[in-house]
């Protein structure tokens, strides 16, 4: 193997092909999916809203508990496997920025749960007011990623998300969840299948 | 007319062409363990070894060694000369190739 390794590339065409090949071999393998965290939020907003727009009630409330909760594992998981092996400023921003999802609706949430007595609202307003802030801060960060890694289809998704997110606001219950789902899972889904397939 | 490029010897071997290849996918900064370099590349720990040495010797790549919770862990990445020497390499290809690519 060393042997024939050694020896230079047949021609200039066939070294291009090694670098070609290795190359997106490489990036392939050390990048995170970012299609995966796409598909599996993508699934999260879809069965949340699907939940509340159908079921509503406690069923709704435990099933997104738990559809979050599967998201929030695996792409914990994704995160840190993504990065093995490999350490530097690109390693450390993505890390960053990954943690700034749980830091930002952790904090969202514990906004909304002390304000949401003292602001007095009916239960029914609550019920459109959250989501679509959740909604909203999750399609600000989408874009914030778009426009830091330049992606202009992150940032287009992001947008699409904030503008779903206003939408439902204006729609109001039970119609707001289905706007949630279907736009903000629905886009998620679309966008992660077709990264996955490139 | 000017002569056709010359093709960097260090880099113009197959295993050292993967191996900078490889190390030029990492964004600049970054560096990779050197098992899993080892994993990216299926190549054996002493010819793998042995064509970091080399790249080495030219300045091309920065071996460093550091302790991760108590354990030695050794760093392989590519330098600035590395990363330009590289660039070179594939332009010059390129233009060995008429710039049909």
């Amino acid at each position: 193997m060393n042997e024939i390794e050694d020896r230079e590339p047949a021609d200039a065409a066939a070294a291009l092909r090694i670098i070609q090949t290795q190359q997106a071999d490489t990036a392939s393998r050390i990048g995170p999916r970012v299609g995966w965290f796409f598909v599996i939020w993508g699934a999260v907003w879809l069965v949340s809203g699907l939940l509340y727009f159908v079921a509503g009630g406690s069923v709704a409330t435990w099933g997104s508990i738990a559809a979050v909760a599967v998201g929030v594992a695996s792409s914990a998981t994704l995160g840190v496997r993504s990065g093995r092996g490999i350490a530097g400023g690109s390693v450390k921003q993505g890390m960053l920025y990954g943690l700034t999802w749980p830091a930002v609706m952790l904090g969202l949430g514990a906004i909304v749960g002390a304000m949401a007595g003292p602001l007095g609202l009916p239960g029914e307003a609550l019920g459109v007011l959250i989501p679509a802030l959740f909604a909203f801060v999750a399609g600000a960060l989408y874009a914030a990623s778009g426009a830091v890694w330049t992606s202009p289809q992150n940032f287009a998704t992001g947008l699409w998300i904030m503008l779903a997110a206003v939408v439902s606001a204006f729609v109001g219950l039970p119609g707001n969840a289905l706007v949630l789902g279907v736009g903000v899972g629905g886009a998620l889904l679309a966008v992660g299948a077709w990264e996955l397939r490139r | 007319m000017t002569g056709l490029p010359q093709l960097d010897p260090v880099i113009h071997a197959q295993a050292r062409l993967r191996v900078t290849a490889t190390l030029a996918t990492l964004a600049e900064g970054d560096r990779i363990t050197f098992p899993r370099l080892q994993e990216l590349l299926d190549m054996t720990a002493g010819n793998l070894s042995t064509h970091l040495r080399k790249l080495e010797e030219a300045e091309y790549v920065l071996i460093t060694k550091a302790h991760e919770r108590r354990t030695p862990v050794t760093y392989v990445e590519l330098t600035r000369r590395g990363r330009r020497a590289f660039e070179e390499y594939t332009d010059a290809l390129r233009s060995l190739l008429g710039g049909s690519v």
